[in-house]
């Protein structure tokens, strides 16, 4: 009997749960307002005196440099309210350090750009912008460069900032051999010689180029003129750190409590593995941030991440792309999605070296390049996790201009196939037979790609079925298992004749994707060993020209010239689909990632 | 049984080269390198290799492992750039040193505790029966203090503060959880089940046991996040789901559902070995003496029928507690369960091989526990060799 009343009990609340799931309300946020009034008070008193100084600081710096950056800096932070409260937001995974030296991952660039500063900061529209280097000169031949150290700066433990402390923090990233992302340091003049140093002539090394003239000028030399120099310094390998503490707590200084930055927030806390919490710093030079703290939940699985969201403990979450669909349909959600294209440029590549096919005929890869069709594949196989796109370049950076070379067209493709010399049914079935028994037998050649990667499987099966579709070539899909293995097979390998090609930029300047993706001279180059002198002059002028306008033109030449000569196939870009509660604002993703923290504002 | 002890802890030699040598030669053939990565010239990658002595012949980067891993060293984590180390991640961030003395201290304390705790309960037994006391406390003794000292490592590892703790930690509190709600449901229900042998009990529990070990525990898991996101709708409570900093607390749901599919093994394992008990001489024995129900069901027939069920629990205890893949990431759990995966896909060789050496540890050492326990449930087993006359 009593069993009997269990299991009606159960069947009840089933039924219950069902209906709860088919009406139920996925918005509702309970709120969670944690600053009172009066601490709400103080703070904002606090905001009013520092933007005071503040604004004064800019006023004397004003009088002695042309430094219009300082001005504008100041304004911003004098117009930034102070609203309190915590921003609550979601990363997938532990940063692998927050050693500006040491770390790789994006989780440890998102933490670090709220901890640390360098002498430019990337505004929320990519434009570089002082920081802790109030401004700069430039000699006429663009090798030297001034920068003029912003006084009255202090690490969060008092200590001011000077110009050695740049010397110090810039030479230690390039003593770490271990170093990944010194790379961008590669334009200052004994890059090179610090790197065949090895064990402890490496640990003592200095980069000759580095001079600090006296506290607060700090003299950088280049090997040669580098337009996109100033970007860079922006990156996390220029960020200042206090030489005390990195000596006094070892490799344990990067630890909540002993960690020291001069960003807007400080490191409060660091559960490994679990959560970091982020407070503002009230000695931020800038003026105090909007909101009180940030905490940062590592949570892998993007399901859970969702229900969190929805359950109302987190502020902002990126949508896992099996949700998009689902989201951009919920009358609710919809409003607070946003979509921002990302810089990241996925292709089709061709091996363009030895005995490939691709490698001398134009009209070949052109018939390839007609025969895809763009938005089927964005909005098709990927579910609108990607955009199209027609250039190598993604939209939102610098220089980017829309171009489109070769449309979507079966009947061209086909022409162009012909025209490649492929033109009875058995030519078309030799060229199928060589891409997909290409290389050792079993393992290579194909369509290759690696499945580890969302939607790089669903891009692939795409693209196969539109090249059986428009050119009639039934190619084999060829998953590498790891993302690892592929990009080595691919790179030092040349083992597939044709791939799935993807780029993610570091920075976000056209030097950061002509260059490494299609340059005759990049090691490890993305786009199988293609060479193009005419392409390479173009974006070579680009990387030295100092003039923002000319700059793109000679950007957008070497798009042109890659697209006309049909170098790479580029399908999509890559997509933020991030969801921001109602209550937030002023905060938002860029290309990059998040934007800054500290402007966030959060409605109670 | 000193001498059997002995002789299965000295077999752990090979059996750790064996594990190592076979783990580190499968993960060093996974093609590609650690550090490929789609940016990095292929100079620059050889650099960092080097640096980390993967330029090494493979013997001897397997020495040089084995050399540090016994000095505590476990290798740097290559999926985190070398940033951190494989013992970091799995045992904690804090420095350790005093602590470790501590803990040799406390386990001695807890082996002495269980000690005196059997001579006290062998005085007891042997003062109200004629029993020999030697012979009590020679077989009282190993349960008692694995009993003692389990207490206290539960005690140690759900005291331990979790800000600085690693990975192992969380899996170990959600595991011995999970084993808890899996010995306190699976195995009386299928008593019961037994007991009353095609009856609708029978078949419910049945039927559940099934449902239960059909059902992956991930799926559970989501539908009862959901569920508690429902009733937060519903209620205008605010119970939140799946902290990143897990209490023990938070532990529970996870621990239960992870716990319920482990159930229905064990429950089904204890329903068909209690069967077949059943059906001896000696329970119709009991019953012809006129015990009553309960103790023919427990002392007679569970006892005779905990043989095989000890075995699959000292197997699923190894499993549980290396951490589940699944209900970590649903409920973001920091367990170790995780770098299990993700260890390979990163080519990360110093994780895969400490993962499998703590997942080859733990079997090893909960099956020579199993293989102790199996004499006191069966006096008929003997630890002493026997030739074959």
């Amino acid at each position: 009997m009593r069993w009997r009343s269990f299991l009606n009990y159960g069947i009840i609340s089933l039924i219950l749960a069902v209906t709860l799931a088919a009406c139920g309300d996925n918005t509702a946020t309970p709120s969670t307002a944690s600053t009172t009034a009066a601490s709400q008070a103080t703070t904002a008193a606090v905001a009013a005196t520092t933007a005071a100084t503040a604004t004064t600081a800019a006023a004397t710096g004003a009088t002695t440099a042309a430094a219009t950056g300082a001005t504008t800096a100041a304004a911003a932070a004098s117009a930034r309210p102070v609203t309190g409260g915590t921003f609550r937001f979601t990363m997938t995974g532990e940063p692998d350090s927050l050693d500006p030296k040491l770390a790789t991952s994006q989780e440890a660039v998102i933490v670090m750009n709220e901890i640390f500063d360098g002498p430019t900061q990337l505004d929320k529209d990519l434009n570089v912008k002082p920081n802790l280097a109030e401004s700069w000169t430039t000699s006429p031949d663009g090798k030297v460069y001034t920068f003029k150290i912003r006084q009255g700066v202090k690490f969060s433990n008092g200590d001011p900032v000077t110009a050695a402390d740049f010397v110090y923090s810039w030479n230690r990233v390039i003593q770490n051999e271990k170093a990944e992302y010194d790379f961008v340091m590669s334009d200052i003049v004994g890059f090179d010689e610090v790197h065949k140093l090895t064990g402890d002539d490496r640990k003592k090394a200095a980069l000759s180029g580095l001079k600090a003239l006296n506290d607060f000028t700090l003299e950088v030399t280049l090997t040669q003129a580098a337009s996109d120099f100033i970007l860079k310094t922006a990156l996390h390998p220029f960020f200042i750190v206090d030489k005390k503490v990195v000596e006094a707590s070892g490799d344990k200084w990067i630890e909540a409590g002993n960690l020291v930055g001069t960003g807007a927030f400080l490191l409060k806390e660091w559960k490994h593995n679990q959560s970091l919490r982020l407070e503002f710093n009230p000695n931020y030079w800038e003026g105090r941030a909007s909101i009180d703290a940030v905490t940062i939940e590592l949570i892998k699985d993007g399901a859970t991440a969702r229900l969190k969201y929805d359950n109302g403990e987190l502020d902002s979450i990126e949508v896992p792309v099996a949700d998009l669909t689902k989201v951009k349909n919920d009358a609710k959600l919809k409003t607070q999605l946003q979509l921002v294209p990302r810089t990241r440029t996925n292709f089709i590549g061709f091996k363009h070296k030895g005995d490939s096919p691709f490698a001398t005929n134009k009209e070949l890869r052109k018939a390839f390049y007609q025969a895809i069709d763009r938005r089927l594949v964005a909005e098709g196989a990927l579910q609108g996790a990607g955009l199209p796109l027609n250039t190598l370049l993604v939209p939102g950076l610098p220089s980017y201009k829309p171009y489109d070379a070769y449309p979507f067209d079966p009947a061209k493709a086909k022409a162009s196939l012909v025209a490649a010399g492929y033109d009875t049914p058995a030519k078309v079935k030799q060229l199928e037979d060589l891409i997909n028994n290409y290389g050792a037998a079993g393992k290579s050649g194909g369509f290759a790609y690696t499945p580890e990667r969302a939607g790089w499987q669903q891009a692939s099966e795409s693209y196969v079925q539109q090249f059986k579709q428009h050119l009639g070539i039934t190619l084999k899909l060829n998953p590498v298992p790891t993302a690892k293995e592929f990009f080595e097979r691919r790179s030092t390998g040349h083992e597939f004749l044709i791939y799935f090609g993807s780029w993610g930029a570091d920075y976000p300047d056209p030097n950061n994707f002509y260059q490494p993706m299609m340059g005759c001279e990049t090691l490890a180059q993305q786009g199988g060993e293609y060479c193009n002198k005419d392409f390479d002059a173009a974006w070579k002028a680009g990387a030295v020209e100092k003039d923002t306008a000319k700059r793109a033109a000679f950007y957008q030449t070497a798009e042109k010239i890659l697209q006309d000569d049909a170098g790479m196939i580029p399908t999509y870009s890559g997509l933020y689909a991030v969801l921001i509660k109602p209550t937030v604002s002023n905060w938002t993703y860029n290309p990059q990632g998040p934007t800054h923290f500290k402007d966030a504002q959060i409605k109670k | 049984m000193g001498k059997y002890i002995i002789n299965r802890l000295l077999l752990l030699i090979p059996v750790f080269i064996g594990i190592t040598l076979i783990t580190f030669l499968i993960a060093h053939s996974i093609p590609g390198s650690p550090f490929t990565n789609d940016r990095l010239p292929e100079k620059a990658r050889l650099a960092i290799e080097s640096a980390y002595g993967l330029d090494k012949p493979l013997y001897e980067q397997y020495f040089i492992y084995i050399i540090n891993f016994f000095r505590g060293d476990w290798g740097p984590s290559f999926e985190r750039q070398g940033n951190q180390t494989v013992t970091e991640i799995l045992f904690g961030y804090g420095s350790r040193s005093e602590e470790g003395i501590s803990f040799w201290l406390q386990l001695g304390l807890a082996v002495a505790a269980g000690i005196i705790i059997t001579l006290g309960l062998s005085w007891l037994r042997t003062r109200t029966r004629r029993i020999d006391l030697l012979n009590t406390f020679k077989r009282w003794f190993f349960p008692t203090v694995l009993a003692v000292v389990t207490l206290w490592l539960l005690f140690l590892i759900f005291t331990l503060d979790t800000s600085t703790a690693g990975g192992f930690l969380f899996s170990l509190r959600l595991g011995i959880m999970a084993f808890i709600f899996m010995l306190i449901v699976g195995i009386p229900l299928g008593i019961i089940a037994a007991l009353k042998q095609n009856t609708w009990i029978d078949y419910t529990v049945t039927t559940i046991a099934l449902i239960g070990f059909s059902i992956p525990s991930f799926v559970l898991g989501l539908l009862a996040l959901i569920a508690v996101v429902l009733i937060n709708y519903a209620t205008g409570s605010d119970f939140s789901i799946a902290p990143s900093s897990p209490t023990t607390l938070d532990l529970v749901l996870p621990a239960a559902l992870l716990g319920a599919r482990e159930a229905s093994i064990i429950a089904r394992l204890t329903r068909s070995s209690m069967l077949e008990v059943i059906r001896q001489d000696y329970m119709r024995t009991a019953q012809a003496k006129g015990l009553n129900d309960r103790a023919i069901a427990i002392r007679h027939g569970l006892k005779n029928a905990f043989i095989p069920i000890l075995t699959v629990l000292g197997d699923r205890l190894a499993g549980l507690l290396t951490g589940s893949v699944t209900i970590e990431a649903v409920f973001n759990i920091p367990g170790i369960g995780r770098y299990f995966v993700s260890a390979i896909l990163a080519h990360d060789y110093p994780m895969i091989i400490g993962t499998t050496v703590l997942y080859a540890l733990m079997v090893v050492l909960i099956n020579l526990l199993v293989d102790l326990l199996y004499g006191f449930f069966d006096p008929r087993v003997s630890y002493t060799s026997r030739r074959a006359a």
